[in-house]
């Protein structure tokens, strides 16, 4: 806690490159800490990321991950399994962001461990007050556990 | 016959020698032993005319020895009249018996044949039945395939169009709200670079990319209309409008407009979510669509309807009117007959909402509609819609529920 705090990393794991842009705007936008919004375009993508951190090739461990749930190949569901079933990646919240409202997605998502389930706002205003919640809850309200300490 | 043979040639020796006894003695006596023993011959098995021949024969010697054979000649005819007597008796009975044998047969031969030609026609009539019935149960057979396929390509039609509706319009809606946020960082981020005339066409835009999402959307609704349903219940159509007045409340104040509310409707037995979409699309429609000083909709339920019919509701305003030569295309998906005093926010999707709903429920809707006067939609439900005429305060009058399709 001696060295400066370094800005939170939010993994936005989402196929659609301008839907990527408004979130990292959105998150830009709303009030409070700043952060390193990083992309991944897919879910394989994103587990690719994760092993570049176990790998220390120099990526940051994300503190949070935005993940959209319909995107081609791996779905975002079945990525939020496979992270809550590695210890290594247990810990980090997971906020599911999508246009579904269908019971049956919100159920699975929770099933497989998504910490949060929320609709994709349709106005920008709303957009952004989403991101601020998010931000003010998981980055500044709550405490996180810590990254495992590199191994050895 | 090794034993009868020699017994008979006895006999015909004995009477062979009986009757010439009779005849040289002329004794009666003699005479009825030779008749015995004819007789007995006779019973063994002699043929009639060897007695004969024997008869004669003795009447010839006789005859030869010069004496008067005429008392003989009458004895022997009476013995054999006696003897033939009873051959003619015996014929007579032999023939009677084949006459009656004769017609019994033919009698038996007649219903024989009656029962042939009986069991015939029988076994024809039973294979034209059975021709007729399996010709039928092939026909019903085929029809009730072809109708099996009409089905079935009626339903996977049905299940393609709701799924590409489904798809098309989520997929969709995608890049129009994309390109409406595209927009509004534009307009956030490069307002002062804009003239005016550029800040009205990105203004202009982004209507219409709303509009265009919000026409996705209804598409989207108007393909989950059938699947999406509550299950039926009984439904008081008066605290439905209740509820819309509630949720248009806004709208309603905005445009200064008067809902009326006849309170005699029957309660309905239906989806709660089908009723809804009936009478807000309509009641919002007659609000949209009209330029009178103070709108008005009155809604309720015509009450002259005959027993056992349907009830007929309305839904009536004074707005601008429908001209009867676009009436028909009103309830088509997006068509718009004319302008809205709303902010554009329609689609016009709201009346092919309300019939699809209305038809989907086995009803219909129709108009009665005056240009500059007011429009009144009608609706019936289908007959399977169950029907509670309502008591004279709350719903004490339960059972006068009825069916109309009785």
């Amino acid at each position: 806690m001696a060295q400066v705090a370094k800005k939170p990393t939010v993994l936005i794991v989402e196929d659609c490159a301008d839907d990527f842009e408004f979130a990292k705007r959105a998150l830009e936008d709303a009030e409070g800490c700043e952060v390193d919004a990083l992309w991944s375009e897919s879910a394989a993508d994103a587990l690719h990321y994760l092993q570049g951190c176990k790998n220390r090739i120099g990526n940051l461990r994300p503190d949070l991950m935005i993940v959209d749930l319909n995107m081609p190949g791996m779905s975002g569901q079945s990525l939020i399994k496979e992270l809550k079933d590695t210890p290594e990646w247990r810990s980090i919240p997971i906020i599911v962001m999508t246009n579904s409202q269908s019971k049956k997605d919100i159920e699975a998502c929770y099933d497989c461990g998504a910490n949060t389930y929320m609709r994709k706002a349709l106005e920008w205003d709303d957009f952004v007050d989403s991101m601020w919640l998010i931000k003010k809850y998981w980055l500044e309200t709550a405490s996180l556990a810590s990254p495992a300490a590199p191994a050895g | 016959m090794t034993e009868r043979a020699p017994l008979l040639v006895d006999i015909l020796s004995q009477y062979r020698s009986a009757l010439r006894v009779q005849m040289e003695t002329g004794g009666d006596e003699a005479l009825e032993q030779a008749h015995e023993l004819g007789r007995r011959a006779l019973e063994v098995g002699a043929p009639l005319c060897d007695l004969s021949e024997l008869h004669y024969e003795q009447l010839r010697a006789y005859a030869k020895s010069g004496r008067d054979v005429s008392a003989a000649i009458d004895k022997s005819e009476a013995f054999f009249l006696e003897v033939a007597g009873v051959y003619d008796m015996a014929l007579g009975g032999f023939s009677d018996l084949t006459t009656r044998l004769r017609s019994e047969i033919e009698e038996r031969r007649m219903i024989e044949a009656d029962l042939r030609d009986a069991t015939f026609e029988l076994s024809r009539q039973r294979d034209s039945l059975e021709t007729r019935v399996a010709e039928r149960t092939l026909q019903l057979e085929r029809q009730a395939y072809a109708l099996q396929s009409v089905n079935s390509a009626l339903e996977r039609s049905n299940e393609h169009l709701s799924s590409f509706a489904h798809i098309a319009s989520h997929d969709m809606r995608e890049p129009l709200r994309s390109m409406s946020t595209h927009l509004h960082l534009l307009e956030i981020d490069r307002a002062e670079e804009f003239s005016d005339e550029a800040k009205h066409r990105l203004g202009r835009i982004k209507h219409l990319a709303r509009r265009m999402e919000k026409m996705v959307s209804d598409l989207l609704e108007f393909a989950q209309i059938s699947d999406g349903q509550d299950e039926p219940s009984l439904v008081d159509p008066v605290d439905v409008i209740e509820s819309i007045r509630e949720n248009l409340a806004d709208f309603i104040l905005k445009h200064k407009a008067d809902i009326q509310v006849a309170t005699s409707m029957p309660n309905l037995y239906v989806p709660k979510s089908c009723l809804n979409i009936i009478f807000q699309n309509l009641i919002q429609n007659g609000i949209k669509y009209n330029s009178s000083q103070n709108k008005v909709v009155s809604i309720g339920c015509d009450a002259s309807v005959f027993a056992g019919e349907q009830p007929i509701f309305y839904v009536l305003d004074n707005g601008i009117g429908i001209d009867p030569s676009v009436s028909a295309q009103i309830f088509t998906m997006f068509k718009r007959v004319s302008r809205t005093n709303d902010d554009g926010d329609g689609t016009g999707s709201g009346l092919s909402f309300v019939k699809r709903v209305i038809e989907g429920l086995g009803g219909k809707i129709w108009l009665d509609s005056k240009v500059g006067v007011g429009s009144t939609f009608y609706f019936s439900l289908g007959r399977s819609v169950l029907v509670e005429e309502k008591g004279a305060k709350d719903g004490a009058g339960r059972e006068k529920t009825h069916s109309a399709d009785r």
